[in-house]
């Protein structure tokens, strides 16, 4: 488990060898690549790039992403994954949208049925998972692929629109020059840090991560900590389903398709382990600002979307195999 | 030894099915408080299987367990973990990249804050007993903060052991090969600290396919065979040779 950045200083700095490093500061990967592509970006856009303005456009797009990595950061150091956290947004809208363009719902519970709705399509991961012993890339896989045809069957070309005052203003205002859904996405961040380095909850995800057997013996109760990772993703995918919807004041069929790549991505390049085990919170939010600056980076220097698609999709694989090879030569 | 009261640990009779296979066919054992009994037999006697009964990892599918004479049922880990059965299995039993305290109290941490699942641990009190409680073992690692992945074979499992021993309720401690894949020089340490228990008067049943090692810890050796306890037999008056005949069954409970 990685403590504060101050006592993985300590380690750094008290440890011997490179592999006892890596241990050490799992982020110090992705944390040499930002400064490595800040300066990159800056000298290719003369500027553009490095601006107060510029950062902003960067961390607002990246809100969504950093929400749903607290998420999946739980869910992988248990040795999960979730992949159907895109479609998962796109049930929410669907149905809290259209509650509120319909008028069944009161503006009022927009936020926490969002949540809710999101906990509960979360559940049914978390159920299918640890009770009916589904692998949980095969489970999400499902459940990516389901969710998102109940949204496009529910929705059709329909979009939702003119959304009330609450749902706009997550995802459009800002407070002091900070937009809400980034304050909201580092609060979450902040929590998920407490949560996964200070709480019992943090050691036993971790601990069922590393060795599940090791924590079954123990007395920890294994299937239901596991299952709630899965419901947290989901409970945060409808707080992201919230700040979507806001930011673009509709909803449609193909609201959040794609995300799950990004926090995916995200999340591993920050150095959590996809194996479980081990899983870094500063490591998520330094991936999460990783992905959105080589976006808004590629964008600037006149890379399209499938340009993206590609180096993002290479970047996965690049950081899995970092990871083994890490692996391979150090403990744990 | 001086027997006083019912026995700690009365097993009688346990039969368990596997499929069409009996593991155990009516294994019985009786075990006085403050003994250390080793559990030997060839592989697929049942010793496992017996072992995995009582912890209630694979509870039974009949028979009759007793601590201190009375009956109780034993269905769950949590069950045997209630009664004060503490297992050290043999895969070694830890989270390698939590570090050493956090493995010593995992699943019963000291709370500086309860709050259910998001109940904050009190870290220093738990770093305090752990030193403690290797340090009266006799363990000694030198940096505890690192993840026990980094610990030799013989630390860990010496963790392992620490953190058996270190839960309080520990009627019974039950060691599943503890010595299997260790150096020279961590085995010794290893039985070390099983006497140094024996001594405190820990009761333990060890599970063991080295016979040197049984008899250098234990006070009475129970021999395994084709699911039953064929003979028990007190370590001081039999030679390994013995030993070695009834469990492949050249002799039919001799010494019993």
């Amino acid at each position: 488990m990685n403590g504060p950045a101050g006592g993985a200083r300590n380690r750094f700095l008290g440890a011997g060898g490179t592999a006892e490093r890596a241990l050490a500061l799992p982020f110090f990967n992705v944390a040499v690549a930002i400064v490595v592509l800040y300066a990159v970006f800056t000298a290719i856009t003369g500027e553009t790039f490095n601006t107060a303005n510029n950062q902003i456009t960067i961390m607002r797009a990246a809100a969504v992403f950093l929400i749903l990595g607290v998420g999946q950061t739980f869910a992988m150091t248990t040795g999960g994954i979730d992949i159907s956290t895109g479609s998962m947004i796109g049930v929410v809208g669907a149905i809290v949208g259209s509650g509120l363009e319909l008028g069944w719902m009161d503006p009022i519970y927009a936020i926490p049925s969002a949540i809710l709705v999101g906990a509960v399509l979360g559940a049914f991961n978390g159920f299918n998972i640890t009770v009916l012993g589904v692998p949980p890339l095969l489970a999400t896989l499902g459940t990516f692929v389901a969710y998102r045809g109940f949204t496009q069957y529910y929705m059709g070309v329909n979009l939702v629109t003119g959304l009330p005052d609450v749902v706009v203003a997550v995802g459009r205002a800002s407070v002091l020059g900070l937009p809400v859904s980034v304050i909201v996405a580092l609060a979450i961040a902040v929590l998920g840090w407490f949560v996964l380095n200070r709480t019992l909850y943090g050691r036993y995800i971790t601990a069922i991560g590393s060795n599940p057997s090791a924590a079954e013996a123990t007395r920890i109760n294994v299937k239901a900590i596991t299952a709630s990772t899965y419901v947290i993703q989901g409970a945060l995918a409808g707080v992201a389903a919230l700040v979507l919807m806001g930011r673009l004041d509709s909803a449609s069929a193909a609201m959040g398709e794609g995300v799950e790549l990004h926090v995916i991505a995200a999340v591993v390049l920050g150095g959590t382990y996809l194996f479980g085990g081990r899983s870094t919170m500063i490591g998520t939010l330094l991936g999460v600002y990783l992905i959105g600056m080589l976006e808004n980076g590629l964008i600037q220097t006149g890379a399209g979307f499938f340009v993206q698609r590609i180096i993002l999709g290479l970047l996965i694989i690049a950081a899995v195999a970092l990871q083994l090879q890490q692996r391979r030569s150090g403990p744990g | 030894m001086m027997e006083t009261g019912p026995p700690l640990l009365e097993v009688e009779n346990i039969e368990k099915r596997f499929g069409g296979v009996r593991a155990l066919q009516g294994a019985s054992l009786s075990i006085a408080e403050g003994e250390t009994v080793a559990l030997v037999g060839d592989n697929g006697a049942g010793k496992s299987t017996l072992v995995k009964a009582v912890a209630g990892v694979q509870p039974a599918d009949s028979g009759t367990i007793r601590l201190r004479g009375r009956e109780v049922a034993i269905r769950s880990a949590k069950d045997a973990g209630a009664l004060g059965v503490e297992v050290l299995y043999q895969d070694l039993a830890l989270a390698n990249t939590l570090d050493v305290a956090a493995n010593v109290f995992l699943g019963d941490e000291p709370l500086w804050l309860k709050l259910g699942w998001f109940s904050v641990p009190d870290t220093r009190r738990m770093d305090a007993e752990t030193a403690a409680t290797l340090d009266r073992l006799r363990i000694d690692i030198p940096d505890p903060k690192r993840p026990v992945a980094n610990l030799s074979g013989g630390q860990r499992q010496a963790v392992a052991i620490g953190r058996t021993i270190h839960r309080g309720r520990r009627e019974l401690l039950i060691l599943d090969e503890p010595t299997a894949a260790l150096g020279v020089e961590e085995v010794r340490k290893v039985l070390a600290l099983l006497r140094s228990l024996r001594d405190e008067g820990q009761t333990m049943i060890i599970v063991s396919h080295d016979l040197e090692h049984v008899f250098q810890v234990s006070d009475r050796i129970a021999v395994m065979r084709q699911g039953r306890v064929q003979a028990v037999v007190r370590t001081s008056e039999v030679t390994k040779t013995d030993i070695v005949r009834l469990i492949v069954g050249d002799i039919e409970d001799a010494v019993a």
